[in-house]
């Protein structure tokens, strides 16, 4: 049984996914549909990163709220690659995990 | 040919970021599964079949707690129905000419994070054409490259949380996970430097999904996501020019 409802899980994600993959191979899009997705990127990625990251730590709400405040401070510095902003991030995470551990 | 492979090799390299934040995510997932009591097999479906992060983290909870199956499936197509916009979006920047076997696959491993970073556009050392990369639909060698990785790194990840779910102290883990978000945050944040309206889309984004998180759980994103659009097409102002918009 619970073997069937992961595939279900599997199905319903997938189609999600895979769908719309079809559809935009035709839509020549009216110009307001464009512009509307093109701030979906951000919009999405804004809203499914800021309670995620604040909860990441269910305990310690800070854990990520430090996480979050080192990636962003390290992103604005310039040239700083990828990899590095998320080892500083993951660096504060531990941090601040291990402090309230034990102190 | 040598294009494909130079455009492969440029995929797998976008994709060591996606990696790295998936191996401590997926390493945690197998834990966090076998820890509640499901069996191994199952958790590593989950990992296998559903790929799709948060809902297969509540997925876990839920089965483990004995949910009825039309509660389980009818959470997961609430909190999954955003991939339904990011697939729609993400589709309309792939070449023309990638088969619908291909799709398939491309379909099946799209996540937030190989969508960010193929939709948003960096500006690093060694990305020589930055304006011309972003005129060029997504071609498969480049998503193959992508994708793959991150996928093989969620099997061999969950399977070891499995594994070692009974040795490892899970403390420290959570701290881990930070790195799934920290991606996402390295990639957003350079496209509201000049822009107002990006970073009205951003703040009212992250601002509703926050506050109404306690109210809807993991459902918030949808909405939000939709108030950030709106707030978006409500600010004037330029309105083509910024897809490229330089870091």
């Amino acid at each position: 049984m619970t073997i069937l409802i992961i595939i279900g899980m599997a199905v319903i994600t997938f189609l999600f996914r895979f769908v719309p993959l079809l559809l935009t191979n035709h839509t020549n899009g009216s110009s307001k549909v464009e512009a509307l997705l093109e701030y979906l990127p951000i919009a999405v990625l804004s809203a499914f990163t800021v309670p995620g990251i604040i909860q990441v730590d269910p305990d310690v709400n800070l854990v990520g709220i430090a996480a979050g405040t080192v990636a962003v401070i390290l992103v604005l510095i310039r040239k700083i690659p990828l990899l590095l902003v998320i080892l500083g991030s993951v660096s504060a995470a531990i941090l601040v995990k291990m402090l309230t551990l034990y102190f | 040919m040598n294009d494909q492979k130079e455009m492969f090799r440029t995929g797998l390299k976008d994709s060591v970021a996606i990696v790295a934040g998936f191996i401590p995510a997926c390493f945690t997932f197998g834990l966090v599964g076998k820890g509640l009591g499901l069996g191994s097999l199952e958790v590593f479906l989950l990992s296998a079949l559903v790929f799709a992060g948060a809902s297969q983290f509540i997925g876990v909870k839920m089965l483990a707690a004995g949910a009825a199956a039309p509660v389980i499936l009818l959470l997961t197509l609430i909190i999954n129905l955003r991939y339904l916009f990011i697939s729609l979006s993400f589709g309309g920047q792939l070449n023309r000419n990638i088969s619908v076997l291909a799709r398939t696959w491309i379909g099946f491993s799209l996540t937030e994070e190989v969508y960010a970073v193929s939709m948003i556009p960096r500006e690093e050392a060694n990305r020589k054409t930055e304006n011309e990369k972003m005129n060029q639909l997504l071609g498969l060698p480049y998503l193959l490259g992508l994708q793959i990785p991150p996928y093989v790194a969620n099997l061999i990840a969950t399977a070891s949380g499995i594994t070692l779910a009974s040795y490892i102290p899970a403390l420290y883990l959570p701290a881990l996970n930070t790195s799934l978000y920290a991606l996402l945050i390295a990639l957003v944040v350079p496209q509201l430097k000049g822009s107002l309206r990006n970073m009205a889309i951003c703040l009212s984004a992250a601002g509703s999904s926050w506050l109404l998180n306690p109210l809807l759980g993991n459902s918030s994103i949808l909405i939000a996501m939709l108030i950030g659009m709106a707030v978006g097409s409500l600010i004037k102002g330029q309105v083509k020019a910024e897809k490229g918009v330089s870091v």
